[in-house]
């Protein structure tokens, strides 16, 4: 069919006008007239085309962004236009291959590629998370709230390739939502399940003295908890990955990474940013305090420690967030 | 003049003792060691009232104190162990010492009743007080009537405070503060009718925190004051109540300083009627610079106002004017050049064109480099084509930072980087006394022994001539040689007391007490970083996890070739700031500060090749704190190291000029994420006789050295220094600098100009070292790059002898004149011309029968054993605060020390004579050190 509509000599002027007329009329209705992306009229087109080739190693992403209401609010609409051009040309430097991003509604974005050896859903979709919170080319910071699904997931054999399409839009837009919903700036790449909790509440210790340590576990000895500790601020981010425990009490100056910048990569991981934390430090100062309140650090202890004020918050903290 | 074979043995019985001693005592040590895991166990016992039947007095205060350090006891447990001190005496006997002729006694009652003594305590610590002279005892006494709650104490509190020196009234109204309403009410009696004497303190006062009173002194003092309070007030006001300079009294003061320090209280509280007046100042030339930085600040915190100063920039006529606007909008010139794809960009177009014209850069190359966008990228190669040929030094930029693909599109060739280096005027002066020191050091032996032997002489007899010459040039060698050893073992002793006696006043402090405010001076750790790409981050990242309550580091980027600088943006997130600089120091151009509010402490300063001398001037120029602390970017501090460096400034009665601290070979030891995991020996056999160098030159040496306020080495590793006299001497030695020389020992420099600078102007002051601070760095495991850093080294040290010649030998420099300096010219710069002499005299003698084997053998084993006592006192020394080397360690490092005296030693020995041959011929650039980056090691 795009054959025919190739001008050739044998037509005539007004032929060709015509047929310029069709093209560009086509080219508005595949592409994003903003930010000349295709849109999600050719991204159901590709994605088809896609699925009858091979439906397994198939994996999509919906990249949606956060926000957008509010700039245009607080800057005008057509500071949200620039937002969304700006946000496509960000976009178009962080995925492997250009062709495969399309504009979808309002405020999306969707990408498809093979899986491949070197392909890994959660890495890409998390450099395209941070590379939006850490750009500056955006009138103010922007976040985006990402979904992912591999087609292996849900593609049965005997689904139609229509319903198939459906279905794939309709759980990602349910995992973009759910991105959305949990805080936004993070990415759902499985289904939404329900997480169990645990019995006995673990309680981490964070100090490079370990005569503090000692003295920390015997302060919190009545209570019916465990207690880990970490002398680092790196063993203590492995030990909160692995462990996921109830309440973090950590010393401000820990080697290799402070009290402040374990918190900070704490709330970066959507599994741990709820982890209620505690601060030790030396002296309070305001500095400190602004930093840490902003950072969500329920309460600062300074040192030398009253046993009894910090195993009443600790089981506190416990208690409520139970 | 003869040495019999009995003298000789005394001496060799004598050291073979000092060798014993020596032993014995790193036998004990390590012996203390193995029973350090039973102690902490003890000392959580301590904390449920335990007290351990066996163990000694000194023991149960010292694990007493660092409990208590850590948590509060339970009454009825604190009143258990209190009575129990009581019991024995020790009450009793610390009010007696409070009286004591001993400052470190004294400290140490001060410090034990602070936490265990009662209402009548605080009355004999304020009765001390009243009487007390010396300055670090008062500051112990004042925080024990702190921790006493003892308020009857106060006036006479106030009453030191305010014949104390600065840094000593910042800490008391920092301990005062805890007295709370009672001390505010005290200084409200005190405003009324203060005196100029006065205000200093009561200004320290209200940098902690304001009341109502102090507001009100403030507030006229910076409206009417005389210099140079108005400015200090107005300062503080800045800081702590920036409310009240933004009446239109300070706005429109006729003093610029004033008005500028208003305008950046203006910019401290975003909103569209204080950005318009910041708009309107832009246009006092006076108080430009600061409507600038107040202005950036502002839309920092209020990005919405942005729209606002972009509609300000079209409406501006006025040149200068679009200029200020242009630098304070150059922040977000990437968020611009993205909107060069907007329709109506032309705005944005000009903006662009303004902010390069003055020279920014940097953000745009380096936006350039990581644009992927083919579309922006096209517009952005447009624009640079069309803007190269307006903007002076742009094309000199793209040359040495763009990326290659887009460098062809612009039609330039990439241009290798070369540092400029500064060519040295004084180079004649230097060369020609250097040649007469040679030229002394050859013949002045030979000719006076000629003079004094002439009827020898003019009876032809060369035979016995040359041999009775020969023995008079051993016995000279041999008083050489004795003298030298007789300094060293006279220092090593003053060390290992100085050693005693600092890591007795550092127990006896406290974290609670070090971590009062203002406790410890405020302190910018500078490191300068040319090509550090691979380590940078790291290495940042340990320096900002330092614990010390108050410090800034200051990372200045030499204008490296390499992406050191968009390595720190990229993983600081580091935003582009506005600073204000004062220049006074004369440095290379600063192209840009780059912060970021989650990392307070931090500052990335990007500035124009000039070495690293220069890069420290910038950042002594950027820093803003009383200490400033020289850093090599990739050597790595323990985290307490500048704690432990900084509080030895307050031992002494003298100001605190610098500090230093050991240096240390880092390879073998086990680092990850920039932290010290793990000590170890070096694999290496050339970089483990570097650590039995830097052990002895350091634990044994500089401590005495210091002791005897004749220490003139702080290495630019780790080196702590006094800002505003920093400043006064012109900072360090550049080519850009104010004495236009560059030298390539411009640590040791920096100290002889300090010192000089502080006896010309009779002020009393010291220059501290701390064995207890510990900086790792990496040394060369080459002989080939060890040789080109000990040449580097002596003529470094050639230079800033011949530089500062008039103050050798010259008694108005007390110690460092008639001790220190001629020590270092004859013993270390002419050394090495007298020891080789040495060596062929003792062959010659030998060849012509006239050695002694016996005595000259037992004379070699003696100094050996000598150079093995001071290893084994500085290993001793290196452990008695923590465990640093096992017992096996301890032992390889011995076997080290005694080989090293065959080989090594002579080695280095060529190697310092090179330096000083080399000196002698045109000045040679850095012989930069391969470095294996910290990762690997």
């Amino acid at each position: 069919m795009e054959e025919n509509l190739e001008p050739t000599a044998s037509q005539s002027p007004e032929e060709a006008t015509l047929l310029e007329r069709i093209k560009l009329l086509e080219s508005r209705l595949f592409n994003c007239p903003l930010t000349h992306l295709p849109n999600d009229v050719a991204f159901r087109d590709s994605i088809l085309t896609e699925i009858r080739t091979d439906r397994h190693s198939l994996e999509l992403l919906l990249i949606s962004l956060d926000h957008t209401n509010e700039i245009r609010s607080e800057y005008g609409a057509k500071a949200g236009d620039e937002l969304i051009i700006a946000a496509a040309s960000l976009l178009r430097g962080v995925v492997p291959e250009r062709s495969n991003l399309f504009k979808m509604g309002d405020h999306e974005f969707a990408y498809y590629y093979r899986e491949s050896d070197d392909s890994d859903m959660s890495s890409l979709a998390e450099s395209i998370r941070s590379s939006f919170m850490n750009s500056t080319i955006f009138v103010k910071p922007i976040t985006v709230s990402v979904g992912g699904l591999k087609l292996a997931e849900i593609a049965e054999d005997d689904l139609e390739t229509n319903e198939i399409l459906s279905k794939v839009l309709g759980e990602l837009h349910g995992r973009v939502k759910h991105s959305k919903m949990t805080g936004m700036n993070r990415s759902t790449l499985t289904s939404i399940a329900m997480e169990s909790s645990r019995e006995v509440p673990i309680v981490l210790a964070v100090d490079d003295d370990p005569l503090q340590l000692e003295l920390i576990r015997q302060s919190l000895s009545t209570l019916k908890i465990e207690i880990i500790t970490a002398l680092d601020g790196d063993d203590a981010l492995t030990k909160v990955r692995d462990q996921k425990p109830s309440l973090v009490i950590c010393e401000m100056a820990v080697p290799k990474r402070d009290g402040l910048s374990l918190r900070r990569e704490l709330l970066e991981d959507p599994d741990l940013r709820d982890i209620p934390f505690l601060l030790m430090t030396q002296q309070k100062n305001p500095t400190l305090i602004k930093q840490a309140v902003d950072l969500g650090v329920i309460h600062i202890l300074e040192k030398p420690l009253f046993s009894l004020e910090l195993s009443a918050l600790t089981s506190n903290t416990i208690q409520t967030n139970k | 003049m003869s040495l019999d074979l009995s003298t000789v043995y005394t001496i060799l019985w004598t050291v073979l003792g000092a060798v014993g001693i020596a032993i014995l005592l790193n036998l004990y040590q390590s012996l203390r060691h193995s029973r350090k895991n039973e102690a902490v166990v003890e000392e959580v016992n301590v904390s449920t009232g335990d007290i351990p039947p066996n163990s000694n007095m000194k023991t149960f205060l010292r694990m007493f104190l660092r409990v208590i350090d850590r948590i509060h006891l339970h009454e009825a447990t604190f009143q258990k162990i209190r009575q129990y001190l009581d019991e024995n005496g020790m009450l009793d006997k610390w009010r007696k010492h409070l009286n004591s002729n001993s400052e470190a006694k004294r400290i140490q009652a001060s410090v034990y009743l602070a936490k265990l003594g009662g209402k009548n305590d605080g009355l004999l610590l304020s009765e001390r007080l009243e009487v007390e002279e010396d300055r670090s005892t008062q500051i112990h006494l004042i925080y024990a009537l702190t921790q006493l709650r003892f308020i009857p104490a106060l006036p006479i509190i106030l009453e030191v405070a305010v014949r104390a020196e600065q840094l000593d009234q910042a800490r008391i109204a920092g301990l005062c503060y805890s007295f709370g309403s009672d001390f505010t009410k005290l200084l409200a009696r005190r405003i009324d009718n203060a005196t100029t004497e006065e205000l200093p303190f009561l200004f320290e006062a209200a940098k902690h925190s304001m009341t109502l009173e102090l507001t009100l002194l403030l507030n006229q003092q910076a409206r009417t004051g005389e210099l140079p309070f108005r400015h200090m007030a107005a300062k503080i006001l800045r800081e702590q109540a920036p409310h009240i300079l933004r009446k239109p009294a300070f706005l429109k003061h006729e003093d610029p300083i004033i008005r500028g320090l208003a305008y950046e209280s203006v910019g401290l509280e975003p909103s569209l009627e204080n950005l318009t007046v910041l708009h309107e100042s832009l246009s006092d030339i006076d108080s430009q610079e600061s409507a600038i930085v107040a202005c950036s600040a502002l839309l920092r915190l209020e990005p919405q106002l942005l729209e606002t100063t972009i509609d300000e920039f079209r409406k501006t006529d006025d040149s200068q004017k679009r200029k200020a606007l242009a630098k304070i909008l150059s922040f977000r010139i990437e968020f611009f050049l993205q909107s060069l794809l907007h329709e109506n960009s032309s705005i944005y177009r000009e903006l662009i064109q303004e902010i390069l014209e003055q020279g920014e850069f940097s953000a745009f190359i380096a936006f350039l480099n990581n644009t992927f966008d083919p579309e922006l990228t096209q517009t952005l190669i447009e624009l640079l084509l069309e803007l190269i040929p307006t903007s002076p030094g742009l094309e000199n930029e793209l040359q040495l930072y763009l990326r290659e693909d887009f460098l062809v599109q612009v039609n330039l060739d990439r241009k290798e980087y070369d540092s400029k280096k500064a060519d040295p005027e004084k180079e004649r002066t230097k060369f020609r006394i250097l040649l007469t020191g040679l030229l002394l050091a050859l013949f002045a032996f030979p000719v006076g022994f000629i003079l004094t032997h002439l009827p020898l002489a003019q009876k032809g007899e060369w035979v016995m001539l040359i041999q009775l010459f020969i023995i008079k040039f051993n016995y000279t060698l041999i008083y050489y040689s004795v003298t030298l050893n007789g300094i060293y073992l006279f220092i090593t002793f003053l060390s290992m007391w100085g050693i005693r006696k600092q890591l007795q006043r550092w127990r006896l402090k406290s974290n609670h007490f070090l971590s009062r405010p203002a406790m410890l001076p405020s302190i910018s750790i500078i490191a300068p970083a040319y090509g550090e790409e691979a380590t940078i981050i790291e290495s940042t990242n340990s320096l900002l996890n330092l614990k010390y309550p108050t410090y800034k580091l200051i990372v200045v980027n030499d204008g490296s070739p390499d992406s050191t600088l968009s390595t720190l943006i990229e993983y600081f997130d580091l935003q582009k700031v506005d600073i204000k600089l004062d220049q006074t120091l004369n440095t290379m151009p600063v192209r840009g500060f780059y912060a970021n509010p989650n990392y307070p402490k931090l500052t990335v300063i990007d500035k124009a090749n000039g070495g690293k001398a220069d890069s420290l001037n910038v950042g002594i120029n950027a820093s803003t704190t009383d200490y400033v602390c020289g850093i090599d970017a990739d050597s790595l501090l323990e985290p307490e190291a500048l704690t432990k460096l900084a509080s030895t400034l307050m031992d002494s009665p003298e100001e605190g000029l610098a500090a230093g601290g050991n240096i240390l070979p880092i390879n073998g030891c086990k680092v990850s994420r920039g932290h010290l995991d793990e000590i170890g020996l070096p694999k290496n056999s050339i970089a483990r006789f570097q650590t039995v160098e830097y052990l002895r030159a350091f634990m044994t040496g500089r401590v005495g050295w210091a002791d005897l306020k004749s220490l003139l080495i702080i290495s630019g590793a780790f080196g702590l220094f006094k800002r505003d006299r920093l400043l006064e001497v012109g900072g360090y030695l550049t080519a850009s600098g104010q004495f236009h020389k560059d030298t390539v020992g411009e640590d040791m420099e920096l100290v002889v100009r300090l010192v000089r600078h502080m006896h010309e102007q009779r002020l009393p002051h010291k220059v501290h070292y701390s064995f207890l601070a510990n900086c790792w760095t990496e040394v060369p495991e080459s002989s080939r790059i060890l040789h080109s850093q000990r040449d580097r080294w002596q003529r470094g040290l050639l230079d800033i002898l011949t530089f500062h010649r008039h103050m050798v030998f010259n008694p108005n420099f007390k110690q460092v004149g008639v001790f220190a300096l001629p020590y270092f010219t004859i013993f270390e710069g002419l050394g090495p011309l007298i020891e080789v002499q040495g060596y062929l005299m003792v062959i010659l003698a030998a060849i012509f029968g006239l050695l002694n084997e016996q005595i000259a053998l037992l004379l070699f084993i003696s100094s050996i054993l000598l150079g093995v006592v001071n290893s084994l006192l500085a290993l001793y020394a290196a452990g008695l605060e923590n465990q640093t080397f096992s017992f096996k360690e301890k032992l390889i490092l011995i076997v080290y020390a005694i080989i090293e005296n065959i080989g090594f030693r002579q080695i280095q020995l060529f190697t310092r004579l090179s330096g000083y041959i080399n000196s002698l011929k045109r000045p040679k650039g850095w012989g930069k050190m391969v470095r294996k980056g910290l990762g690997s090691t």
